[in-house]
């Protein structure tokens, strides 16, 4: 649905030169001009959606705030037409209705009023707009002694308080110091997100990407450019450098990560990891698939297969059936997690009343650090295949730690966990990276779970 | 929820939208109020002292010295009810006619219904008129004055054809002002002229003498002002008049015979008001096409 409507839309001004009858005279008898026209918007036309945020761009003089100023209907257009959809409100030179002789606590009624509200709106306000503003402790001190930034942060607590439909917003989030602005951005944030239609007019374009979803850059009163912020953003100022668009591109995708839910950054950043360190790896389907194929690389190393965290034993099964029943051994205490792991996962969580029953693989019970030295004491083979479902840092430490000694070229380590949730650069991808750089070993990537957590790394040298 | 419909912004309402905001209205009556008297030691005390100093300047020269005072019997009373009215409409127009420029930095930045700014300029003229009211009030009645009937009726009368004729050249006023600031000093120069204009310092005989009854008399008499000011003479000072006379015909009359108020005068009155009320109407709509320009003109 749309909210304003801008058609065809022109404006022109007529700048006079000459005021009084004197200066008429004057100028026709020497046949100069007595007027000039400058056209400040020239058949633009546009259209917002309900609940969308455009950002108004252009360079000094290129007709943003004049068009601002006939959305607002503060001005009227000379041709085409202009409509809106409910009430319009707007930061345009905040203040503007503050009256110097009139105190804090009057001025935020006068000011409301003015930017159309009831009286009982204000008062079921009062308290939000005097906490905005900072200023409770000079409520009842006449405005016009107040400083320059009490003023504006008054006038902006107001403004940003009203119940508008549309919000108009020019050029004046650069008022006050950085956390009010922070806390300013913020507000109009919340704007946006209840469904309200914002117009925005700034040259922070910083700000305008974080804020818009569409950009219109205007010139010389035409529209120049209309599409996403970025490409509006990119038209209006083209990086100078590669150097520069490398820069704002790694700005963007970081502003967009931050935007998302935990859970979908976790998974963006995984797969900027994967593109970063395994382009070429095989992307696999599931995790059933990823430890299949990592059974495949395994298939032709001889020594053991082992298993951290068989919980009830499914994959291990999985292993002892690819390994065909020998040197499969799978570990657990199967009391569940010793500590808190990711959210949803406390400590005790995967606990088992009794350990499985699994057809060719050998249960060792009891914490890694308790029963791995032993078991490696009595095991001398080497480690073919190693399935590490440890999901803590702790545990996938102490699993590398004392596995390390015994790892050879095509040992194959499987890790269930090893990136794509909240919090993993914490645990198995922590202990594997800190293991690497204090054992110096060399490896591969060699596949991974799309959209999942899953990697396959195979030991090329020790 | 409904949906409201997709609409013009800024086209306005006229003085229709004025009513709608009247919230909005009071508080710019009372800002107004406020920062007139802002740092003053008298504050509202000054709508006292100005009509005071007034009258007595005109009482002491006109009265006493050119002895008006022996042919109006109770001449203060007649005074001061023609110059409650009078000062009520002068000054309703200066302030109206620089309400707009005065909130310039408003009307360039948030669409209000333009015309709030002369309502309430002409809405605070009016609260200075109340304490000067009372004075002419107090007087009256201590003059010996009793309500009627005909008086309330007058007063009731008189003051809407003021208030619609100083609603009207406020609105005119107030627009052309922005475009050709030439018209704040155009109202100071009818300021000048309005007091001499009406019946108030002297009696509209005296016109009528001067006339011989001619068409002159009638131009006088057409001004809703004259009817406005008679009207107010009829409901406070007449009443109050101790050597009140009536002509064979039950006319009222003047010491010497001379009719105190033109026949009809309610009727009169009533055409006043009519004519009023359409110049409001005019003024109105050149307001309403003006206002569209206001922004880019200050």
């Amino acid at each position: 649905m749309e909210s304003i409507v801008v058609d065809g839309v022109s404006k022109h001004f007529t700048l006079r030169h000459a005021h009084s009858i004197k200066e008429i005279t004057v100028r026709a008898v020497r046949r100069q001009s007595l007027s000039e026209r400058f056209t400040a918007l020239d058949d633009v036309s546009l259209t917002v959606a309900q609940g969308e945020s455009l950002a108004l761009m252009g360079l000094n003089g290129s007709g943003k705030s004049t068009l601002l100023k006939l959305i607002s209907g503060v001005m009227q257009p000379d041709a085409g037409s202009v409509r809106v959809r409910g009430r319009v409100a707007g930061l345009i030179e905040v203040g503007a209705g503050l009256h110097p002789d009139l105190t804090g606590r009057e001025n935020i009624f006068l000011n409301a009023a003015i930017l159309g509200m009831t009286k009982a709106e204000t008062e079921a306000r009062y308290d939000e707009i005097v906490a905005f503003s900072e200023i409770e402790d000079f409520l009842d001190t006449q405005v016009k002694f107040y400083s320059s930034g009490m003023f504006m942060r008054l006038g902006f607590a107001v403004a940003v308080h009203t119940d508008p439909e549309i919000f108009l917003v020019d050029e004046v989030l650069a008022v006050g110091d950085p956390p009010f602005q922070k806390k300013c951005l913020e507000r109009i944030k919340e704007f946006h997100a209840e469904g309200r239609t914002l117009v925005i007019v700034s040259h922070d374009m910083g700000t305008l990407e974080r804020v818009c979803g569409r950009g219109v850059v205007l010139e010389r009163g035409r529209t120049a450019y209309e599409g996403g912020i970025e490409g509006a953003v990119d038209f209006l100022a083209p990086p100078a450098t590669p150097l520069e668009a490398e820069q704002r591109r790694r700005a963007r995708e970081e502003a967009t990560l931050a935007a998302l839910p935990a859970d979908d950054v976790a998974r963006a950043e995984a797969e900027l990891l994967v593109r970063e360190i395994m382009p070429d790896a095989p992307r696999l389907p599931d995790p059933r698939a990823t430890l299949e194929y990592a059974l495949s690389l395994a298939a032709g190393q001889d020594g053991m297969a082992l298993e951290f965290g068989v919980h009830t034993g499914g994959t291990l099964a999985v292993v002892a059936e690819a390994r065909e029943g020998k040197n499969v051994f799978g570990f657990d205490s199967f009391a569940g997690l010793p500590e808190d792991w990711r959210e949803g996962f406390p400590a005790g969580h995967f606990a088992v009343d009794e350990p499985p029953e699994v057809l060719g693989a050998e249960l060792v019970a009891g914490l890694f650090e308790d029963t791995l030295p032993g078991f490696l004491a009595e095991h001398p083979e080497p480690v073919a295949f190693v399935h590490v479902d440890a999901d803590l840092y702790s545990s996938a430490r102490t699993v590398l730690t004392h596995l390390g000694p015994r790892l050879s070229v095509g040992t194959v380590i499987v890790f269930d966990e090893f990136f794509g949730y909240p919090g993993w650069r914490e645990h198995e991808y922590r202990a594997w990276e800190e293991f690497v750089s204090a054992s110096g070993v060399r490896f591969d990537y060699e596949g991974f779970t799309e959209g999942n957590e899953q990697v396959i790394v195979r030991i090329t040298g020790i | 929820m409904t949906v409201p419909p997709l609409v013009a912004p800024g086209r306005g309402g006229g003085l229709h939208d004025v009513v709608r905001r009247r919230y909005l209205l009071r508080l710019l009556v009372r800002r107004e109020l406020r920062s007139r008297y802002q740092g003053s030691l008298l504050g509202l005390g000054w709508s006292y002292v100005r009509p005071a100093v007034n009258f007595a300047v005109y009482f002491f020269v006109v009265g006493i010295f050119l002895k008006m005072s022996k042919a109006i019997p109770n001449f203060p009373v007649f005074l001061f009810s023609g110059m409650v009215l009078v000062s009520f409409f002068t000054e309703t127009l200066i302030t109206t006619a620089w309400s707009v420029v005065g909130n310039a930095s408003l009307v360039k930045k948030v669409y209000l219904p333009r015309e709030l700014f002369p309502v309430s300029s002409m809405l605070v003229s009016g609260v200075h008129m109340l304490p000067a009211l009372g004075v002419l009030m107090g007087g009256a009645v201590w003059a010996g004055w009793t309500p009627s009937w005909v008086a309330t009726g007058s007063i009731v009368l008189a003051f809407a054809i003021v208030a619609a004729l100083a609603m009207a050249f406020g609105l005119l006023f107030a627009a052309v002002n922005v475009f050709f600031r030439d018209f704040g000093q155009v109202v100071d120069i009818i300021n000048i002229v309005v007091p001499w204009s009406v019946p108030m310092i002297y009696p509209w005989t005296t016109v009528q003498e001067a006339a011989h009854g001619g068409w002159p008399l009638q131009v006088y008499l057409a001004n809703p002002l004259t009817s406005a000011v008679l009207l107010f003479e009829r409901a406070f000072w007449w009443p109050t008049n101790d050597q009140a006379a009536t002509l064979p015909n039950g006319a009222p009359a003047l010491p010497g015979g001379l009719l105190a108020f033109p026949y009809h005068l309610t009727v009169r009155g009533l055409v006043s008001l009519l004519a009023a009320l359409l110049l409001l109407a005019v003024a109105q709509l050149v307001f309403a096409r003006l206002q569209r320009r206001f922004a880019q003109e200050l």
